[in-house]
């Protein structure tokens, strides 16, 4: 099944603690400093699907996310002397976001992005319980229609929204991995919101009742 | 106002109502911003379906599945050394320009501001309101002077120099002081060692007497001379063309190392032409460039060797009483320089920007 809903989700907003404690998060932080290949790699392993994530759902492709998230390790291990305290996975977040953003105006200027090909990677995320084969397909199609609003969304609107409203992060994380105040994020946030809501108005025979004007 | 258009320019909004309704979408407004956006719901009760309609679609998001790492992206020495060698010296200067990315475009900002700076220092030469006086001037060099025409009183004789690029402006106020005094106009126009199609065109507005033009024709390497006078070219009628050059309102000096090189020279007089001879001398280098010197009744010297855009700035060497702002040469060189790195700065800064 292409699609898998659910009716409800426990906690969709609440991101789980970290394994690691900061305690220990930061003496890994002093061990990659040193050169600590392992140490550093406990970190990868503790933030890559956060990382992969959020890239994904910026960048929309699997292959580019890949590459990106990879690359977004790499270049945390080079920089980690740049690390200067704070939210680690906020400073990952930053170069994944600037990674990303990278990679679409790459892609911008060569006009090769394939969104036919991205939706299939964003419908499969969205999760359904529902056993209704027709429900499964209205969601689908719904789930195509966010997925394209989604995309036409600014870089910066998109990057916020995926953070706060996708992956449920909170005002400051994102506000930090971002490189913004939280009044930024939150206007960001509103603003895209408000064009979210026009872009998938525009076929409101998808939307549930809830949505339409 | 101003805070309006600063917040839109930075992407923010100044409204705390904006906060109130995110507040609300999320479920998680205060009581005081659930009042306040209550509030506006009354006065615009479209709002109420429009924020149901984002509390909808913020459940739809959230129901997004967690996306797992397909494979794992642990790092290794050999991962960093590749990245490390594939590093492009240019990715290092624009790391170098400007280390964290939201400064990537101060290099940019100071290319521009350098340019400005220089546009400035070089019109102000054009108009003559900047003299450019280096300290160890050498004519040789990119030195430039600049005198004001001193023929503006009977019978002036006071010498004049000037660069190629005041030009229009010393002839002008030659003809001026020619309306004035009989003795006091001459010009000389110095064709350019070996442009292809360099044209000068000098208009003065001095008043009547302007008859019928005259042409003359100044082998450059004479003209070099301050004594020579040029080959008037005329018709073979000794007195029209002698009448040519003394009230003469066009002249044309053609460059004996150009093929096609025109120098046109438009003047007015008053009819009142001293006859002494043209003395000048002038060289110009360059495309697209002049050189020239017009001088009051008694001599002139001038060289000039313009460089395109900065031909003000660049060529010219002269001696004359100056008038006007001194600039050292020094000062120009600055900010050539400072223009050149910032250019390589921006030029870095914009590839990183643009993620290149």
């Amino acid at each position: 099944m292409l699609n898998r809903w659910v009716t409800s989700r426990i906690e969709p907003h609440v991101i789980s603690d970290p394994i690691l404690t900061n305690f220990d998060e930061q003496r890994l932080i002093q061990l990659t400093r040193d050169g600590d290949y392992d140490a550093f790699n406990r970190l990868v392993v503790e933030y890559q699907s956060a990382v992969f994530a959020v890239v994904l759902r910026t960048v929309r492709n699997h292959a580019a996310a890949e590459d990106i998230t990879q690359d977004t390790f790499i270049s945390a291990f080079r920089k980690i002397a740049s690390y200067r305290g704070g939210i680690f996975r906020a400073w990952l977040f930053r170069i994944a976001k600037n990674a990303s953003l990278d990679y679409l105006r790459k892609m911008s200027r060569r006009s090769e992005t394939s969104i036919d090909e991205d939706i299939v990677y964003f419908s499969e995320t969205v999760k359904d319980d529902s056993a209704d084969p027709f429900a499964d397909a209205l969601n689908a199609e719904l789930a195509r229609l966010i997925d394209h609003c989604l995309g036409g969304l600014s870089e910066d609107h998109r990057f916020a929204m995926v953070m706060i409203d996708v992956q449920g992060y909170q005002y400051d994380a994102a506000a930090e991995s971002i490189g913004v105040s939280i009044g930024t994020v939150k206007s960001r946030l509103n603003r895209a919101r408000a064009r979210m809501r026009d872009c998938v108005q525009e076929e409101p025979e998808l939307l549930p009742a809830s949505m339409r004007l | 106002m101003v805070l309006r258009i600063l917040n839109r320019f930075i992407d923010r909004t100044d409204s705390s109502s904006v906060w109130a309704v995110n507040a609300y979408v999320e479920g998680s407004a205060s009581d005081d911003e659930v009042k306040l956006v209550e509030e506006m719901m009354r006065r615009d009760p479209a709002l109420g379906k429009d924020l149901s309609t984002q509390r909808a679609l913020r459940d739809v998001l959230s129901r997004i599945e967690n996306v797992e790492a397909p494979r794992s992206f642990a790092v290794t020495p050999e991962m960093v050394a590749a990245a490390e060698r594939s590093e492009s010296g240019l990715s290092r200067l624009a790391e170098l320009f400007a280390p964290q990315r939201k400064l990537a475009m101060a290099p940019a900002v100071i290319a521009v501001i350098a340019a400005v700076g220089v546009a400035l220092l070089t019109i102000g030469d054009i108009t003559g309101t900047v003299d450019q006086t280096g300290g160890g001037r050498d004519d040789s060099s990119s030195s430039a002077s600049f005198a004001e025409s001193a023929a503006t009183s009977g019978g002036g004789a006071a010498a004049e120099s000037a660069p190629s690029m005041e030009m229009a402006v010393v002839t002008e106020k030659a003809s001026a002081g020619a309306t004035a005094a009989p003795a006091a106009t001459a010009m000389a126009a110095v064709a350019p060692l070996a442009p292809d199609d360099s044209a000068i065109t000098l208009e003065s507005a001095a008043g009547g007497g302007i008859d019928e033009p005259a042409s003359l024709a100044a082998p450059e390497p004479e003209m070099a001379l301050m004594e020579e006078e040029p080959e008037i070219v005329g018709d073979g009628d000794s007195e029209d063309d002698s009448a040519r050059s003394k009230s003469g309102e066009q002249l044309e000096v053609d460059g004996p190392e150009s093929d096609d090189a025109d120098t046109t020279l438009e003047f007015g007089t008053g009819g009142a032409i001293d006859e002494d001879p043209i003395t000048s001398a002038g060289a110009g280098t360059g495309d697209g460039s002049f050189a020239g010197a017009a001088d009051g009744a008694a001599s002139s010297a001038a060289a000039g060797a313009g460089e395109g855009a900065l031909a003000g700035a660049a060529g010219g060497a002269g001696e004359g009483a100056g008038k006007g702002i001194s600039l050292p040469l020094w000062q120009l060189q600055i900010a050539l320089a400072a223009l050149a790195v910032a250019a390589i700065g921006a030029w870095a800064g914009l590839r990183r920007v643009r993620g290149e």
